[in-house]
């Protein structure tokens, strides 16, 4: 049972999210800020991360770089932003997805298959 | 000018040799005619001789029927029979000295002659005939004339090549404004105009690189501003989309999420309108649009509307409100001023710790009143100070409150469309005052 870590400022997003996320078979932890997000990673070790880049305080992009200094889990970034240049600092970031709100739940579920199934891959 | 200036000196200088050539005739003359009366024709010729120069100076002694007595230069005399048409000598004959400009006896040369009539006690002695040669002088003159033009020309040359210099030096930093223009008007804002002189072109180049500034920063302020209007606007779309799609995949049919869910498209979809709402009223405030319907109101009534329509806020947080306002008329449109009101105070509640306490003053000073707004909360640090009434700007520890920081700006360009200020000021952890005027009732 994957277990993904979504890291996001707005609680009805988390929330309605994490339950289309539960209903697809993951399991769930929610962050809303940078912090508790860098705690969480360390607490639950989550196979992949679902993080919202403008947060307060420790924005997505630090959390990006905190946690890939020691870790290669799959990290798909949510953001409002939508310039091209957002995206090529996130993807530069260590980020291995990008996906520009709004988004559509089924799309979003797809791209998280496919970064673990690349997951496995490059681990196996 | 120039031809003005070799005119006269010309005159002058033949004006002098004239009056010199007078004088010496004169003198010469009656030493002459003293030897003429004696009839020493021997010592008239070497007077003649002793005065005479060769090349310069020839004189010549005629007697009263005008033949040749005696002469400086009896190798080209010699060969001259007759005086009479020489200039000058038949009007010394008949009494009247002569002098002025002829050629020469036998060359071509220019010479200034004289001549005078000698006479004693009423009896004609003879003429006494001196002629100078301008030769020397002319090529001398001509000379100098071509000195003068030389120094024209040089003066000219000079001329031209300084005022060339001059236009350069003025249509360069114009050209270069001119490109300078023309990439800002591109849209190009990142180099700047460096003129080294210091005129009023420096001063010019100066507020052209001002006026880039400003330039740039506006086009980086719309650019944060089209970002930050995407990202908001956005963010409640895509809240809605996720809690929509959560609904379809099974929410629906649990009654606590489903309530849940639903009331959270109804106060996304609340924000997002509020959100268009408060677009559209800045935009049409900035772009004066709006049209105030200005009339004398009295300020009790707009913050007392204010205060209540914030009470049901102001009691779930245990925040109280005291208020001295002086009884005040000002200029004003009452819905708009309500709505400036309405976000200073909600701004206000926002940030002020629970049971806290808001102060609003009003008293009038000069022609304005002027209006506090004080809260208890944590104050505005110093570096955000100046940019609170930006839009989209929310201090880092208001991140977390609601908002998108339109509220403050949205009551400055009300309050300055009344003619009227808005400030703040702030000392961290004392709370922020907001003071703004507004035009009395005149």
């Amino acid at each position: 049972m994957p277990h993904v870590l979504l890291v996001d400022d707005e609680a009805p997003l988390c929330e309605s999210l994490a339950y289309s996320l539960k209903k697809e078979g993951y399991e769930v932890t929610t962050a809303s800020d940078g912090h508790s997000a860098i705690k969480q990673f360390h607490k639950q070790a989550p196979n992949v991360i679902l993080l919202d880049l403008m947060m307060p305080e420790v924005d997505g992009m630090e959390v990006c770089w905190r946690i890939r200094a020691f870790s290669n889990v799959p990290i798909l970034m949510l953001t409002a932003k939508d310039q091209d240049v957002d995206k090529v600092r996130g993807l530069e970031a260590g980020a291995d997805d990008y996906v520009t709100k709004p988004f559509n739940t089924r799309e979003l579920l797809a791209r998280i298959k496919a970064v673990l199934r690349r997951h496995q891959g490059e681990s196996a | 000018m120039s031809g003005y200036i070799l005119w006269t000196f010309y005159a002058f200088f033949m004006q002098s040799r004239q009056t010199d050539l007078e004088n010496w005739a004169t003198a010469l003359s009656e030493s002459v005619a003293d030897v003429l009366e004696e009839k020493d024709t021997q010592r008239v010729q070497s007077i003649v001789q002793r005065y005479g120069a060769p090349d310069n100076i020839t004189l010549r002694v005629l007697d009263a029927q005008g033949s040749l007595l005696a002469t400086s230069d009896p190798q080209t005399d010699r060969q001259i029979t007759n005086w009479l048409p020489i200039p000058g000598v038949l009007d010394a004959l008949r009494g009247r000295s002569v002098q002025g400009i002829a050629k020469g006896v036998l060359s071509t040369d220019d010479r200034l002659y004289i001549a005078k009539p000698m006479t004693r006690n009423g009896q004609m002695l003879g003429v006494l005939r001196i002629s100078i040669t301008l030769e020397q002088f002319q090529k001398q003159f001509v000379r100098v004339i071509w000195a003068i033009l030389a120094a024209l020309g040089l003066t000219t040359f000079v001329c031209t090549l300084v005022s060339d210099r001059l236009a350069r030096s003025l249509s360069k930093p114009i050209e270069m404004m001119q490109n300078f223009a023309i990439r800002v008007g591109r849209g190009q804002f990142d180099d700047k105009l460096v003129i080294r002189q210091s005129n009023e072109l420096d001063q010019l180049a100066t507020e052209l690189n001002r006026m880039s500034e400003r330039l740039k920063s506006l086009d980086e302020e719309r650019r944060a501003f089209l970002a930050n209007v995407s990202h908001e606007l956005r963010t409640p779309v895509s809240n809605v989309q996720v809690t929509i799609d959560a609904l379809e995949r099974g929410a629906v049919d649990e009654p606590e999420l489903r309530d849940r869910f639903f009331q959270t498209i109804k106060e996304e979809t609340k924000r997002l309108s509020g959100l268009i709402h408060d677009l559209l009223d800045l935009g049409r405030l900035e772009a004066g649009v709006t049209l105030l319907e200005i009339q004398a109101i009295t300020l009790q009534s707009v913050i007392s509307r204010a205060i209540r329509a914030m009470e049901v806020r102001m009691q779930a947080k245990n925040v109280t409100v005291q208020v001295d306002v002086d009884d005040l008329r000002v200029m004003g449109d009452s819905e708009r001023l309500l709505q400036a009101f309405l976000n200073l105070l909600d701004n206000a509640i926002k940030y002020s710790n629970p049971n806290a306490r808001i102060f609003i003053a009003a008293s009038c000073n000069k022609q304005q009143a002027l209006i506090s707004i004080q809260d208890q909360g944590g104050g505005i640090p110093e570096t955000d100070l100046p940019r609170i009434f930006e839009q989209f700007y929310t201090t880092s520890h208001s991140s977390k409150q609601s908002g998108v920081g339109l509220g403050l700006a949205i009551a400055r360009r009300i309050i300055e469309a009344h003619g009227g200020s808005i400030t703040a000021s702030s000392k961290p952890g004392q709370g922020a005052i907001f003071t703004l005027s507004l035009p009395l009732e005149s």
